[in-house]
């Protein structure tokens, strides 16, 4: 109780709101725009987040991740091109309403659904997490290193359509990860004769040309012709459409429950949250003919399940120190260099921080709702920003941001290398999670791993006689076996 | 073909530079420095000779187009961000930054239509405002001072 005072009192600061509104409103935009993503403006506020509190940072954060995560919807709805890859289900429903002239019912359906989800999603965070960190804190280095085993392999199997690829794309930030001094021993190896190199790759360089400038080249490359919506959508009164969330209650909370298993995963993000989440509301309704004409319900589901699984992602970081997905990841480095280590410890040592997260998450959810109650009829002119003004604009953010971090020249090259190497992935169809998954566990990982084996004087068995170890093991085979199931039936079904 | 094996040798390539990096540390025990990285060697060229054999058996795995005219374009975009890198310590943020976006907008507009004087106008008010704007921002506001 102590500490969610502690943590209350440091949210409700003026500047933490303020960042909070600033991040919901840098979201938004980011969401509605075509070819930008919520991982894209999360990782160029990063820099800005270095100069800021820890709680102020967060506020930012997660204000664009939870904004960006539902205005991508906007778009997805009125032009049918999600704002964001987590808007892709809702685009199925929502465009269909559009075209029957509903568009403006559709987006209200979808913010109340998604600020349901976000409320949904705090309020597993702040009763899962806790159970899970108490649990966490017994774990030694048998067990941590299963469970980074099977959190690489989620990410690596459920990440991309190739297994092969993911695996490729996880070697090469495995291999990054292993640039400089050895965590372990502090043998300086794989500098390559760069000096620079000795202290390895930093994070965030990493994250905004794998993340920020890639994405950019890609849009540059693609030529998008974005179509303009219709400035001419109705928005009915917001509080008409509560009805929706009161009828298909049932809806609301089976999508709620979605989000929150699939963003304790691994690997698996709001995308594929709001797809199990759609396809489980049209197998259960009461109406399944509406389905595919533009069904209200299917908004519900996908909106709520995506929104949930912005608290939910939490879980894994916050109690195990694994990110489980690259927003996470982007976080998770938000809180390290302001010295929070995300892991079971931060809730015994920095309580208060990780009450205020819950806090942030909830009041994230409220705040969008206000903004958009004001904001949607100006959501079309959005998308009517030039791209030849924007892109430019946010080449030099990536730039700038990447700068700001050491001012060092040398992070430039590194974050433009990395933004090559990002787009020719890309285009190859490298899942990028994997990359960064592994460049961030890596470290840990051989950490943990070379030091079971030397408690263990070189023995493997001790990960097969820890319940906890075994059990994730087991797991991870499970994973495993799913997956290739899954895809040798596909395989079988297509030929 | 050879287009289509290039980024599965290119990777290969990598990380045999990478192995031959490991030489001086080169230690087969499980626990030592280069246990791991030989692994993650290991495994890329298990994977990369797998995906060049599929890539021979079945065509309907490789890549047709991995160099379109497009990449020229990042070439351009690539020349001037390199530019913009190199010139941002010695000219400044706002001179750097007022050409570079300048460039990149021209450049940018002139791919769909042909440039006018109202783009060159519209350009110049955005690469110099907003560069500025942000100079002033992080000097003026959170107190850090830009190059």
């Amino acid at each position: 109780m102590e500490k969610f005072l502690a943590g209350l009192e440091m949210i409700l600061q003026v500047k933490v709101i303020l960042f909070l509104g600033i991040g919901s409103l840098i979201g938004w935009v980011i969401g509605i725009l075509p070819g930008l993503t919520v991982t894209l403006g999360v990782t160029l506020a990063l820099p800005i987040s270095l100069f800021l509190q820890p709680l102020e940072a967060l506020a930012l954060l997660i204000g664009i991740y939870q904004s960006g995560v539902f205005a991508g919807s906007i778009s997805a709805i009125l032009l049918n091109i999600p704002g964001t890859p987590a808007a892709t289900a809702t685009a199925i429903e929502g465009n269909l309403m559009t075209r029957k002239g509903e568009g403006g019912l559709a987006v209200n359906v979808a913010l109340i659904s998604s600020v349901a989800g976000g409320i949904g999603g705090a309020i597993a965070l702040t009763f899962i997490a806790p159970l899970i960190a108490k649990i966490a804190v017994e774990f030694g280095f048998f067990e941590i290193t299963s469970i980074l085993i099977f959190a690489l392999m989620g990410v690596i199997l459920i990440s991309g359509d190739s297994i092969i690829k993911s695996l490729i794309a996880a070697s090469i930030g495995f291999s990054l990860s292993t640039l400089g001094l050895d965590p372990v021993s502090g043998i300086v190896r794989l500098t390559f004769g760069i000096p620079r190199l000795i202290a390895g790759i930093s994070l965030l360089p990493m994250l905004i040309g794998l993340f920020g400038l890639s994405e950019i080249f890609i849009q540059f490359t693609k030529f998008n012709k974005v179509k303009i919506a219709s400035d001419k959508t109705q928005f009915p009164s917001i509080f008409s459409t509560f009805k929706y969330l009161v009828k298909y209650y049932k809806t609301v909370v089976r999508s709620i429950f979605i989000g929150i298993f699939i963003g304790a995963l691994p690997g698996a993000g709001p995308g594929t949250a709001s797809f199990i989440s759609l396809s489980e509301a049209k197998r259960s309704s009461k109406e399944p003919e509406k389905f595919g004409k533009g069904a209200v319900e299917g908004i519900i589901a996908t909106e709520t399940a995506n929104n949930t699984v912005c608290g939910s992602a939490f879980i894994p970081l916050l109690t195990l120190g694994i990110p489980g997905d690259v927003i996470t990841a982007v976080m998770m480095g938000a809180l390290m260099v302001h010295g929070l280590r995300p892991g079971p410890m931060l809730f015994a040592k920095q309580g208060e921080y990780v009450f205020g997260i819950y806090i942030l998450l909830f009041l994230s959810a409220v705040i969008m709702f206000f903004f958009n109650c004001i904001l949607l009829p100006f959501a079309v002119k959005i998308t009517a920003i030039p791209s030849e003004y924007l892109y430019p604009v946010l080449v030099m953010l990536c730039i700038l941001g990447t700068f700001l971090i050491n001012r060092q020249i040398f992070d430039l090259w590194v974050m433009l290398v990395l933004g090559v190497l990002g787009y020719f992935l890309r285009k190859l169809k490298y899942p990028l999670p994997s990359l960064l998954l592994a460049f961030i566990l890596g470290p840990r990982f051989e950490v943990v791993f070379r030091q079971s084996l030397f408690v263990s004087k070189n023995s493997f068995l001790p990960f097969l006689t820890k319940p906890i170890s075994l059990l994730f093991l087991v797991l991870t085979f499970i994973t495993l076996f799913v997956v290739l199931r899954r895809k040798w039936l596909e395989k079988r079904s297509t030929t | 073909m050879f287009l289509n094996l290039l980024p599965n040798l290119i990777l290969i390539g990598f990380f045999s530079l990478y192995f031959w990096e490991l030489k001086d540390i080169m230690n087969y025990e499980v626990t030592s420095s280069a246990f791991l990285p030989m692994l993650s060697v290991l495994v890329m060229y298990i994977l990369n000779i797998i995906q060049i054999i599929r890539k021979l058996i079945n065509k309907s795995e490789q890549i047709k187009t991995l160099f379109t005219k497009d990449d020229l374009y990042l070439l351009i975009v690539l020349f001037l961000v390199i530019t913009y890198i190199w010139v941002l310590s010695r000219f400044g943020f706002i001179i750097s930054s007022s050409f570079f976006i300048f460039l990149l907008t021209v450049f940018w507009r002139s791919r769909r239509k042909p440039i006018d004087v109202g783009l060159l106008i519209s350009s110049i008010i955005v690469s110099i405002g907003f560069p500025v704007s942000i100079f002033y921002f992080f000097g003026q506001i959170v107190k850090i001072n830009l190059p």
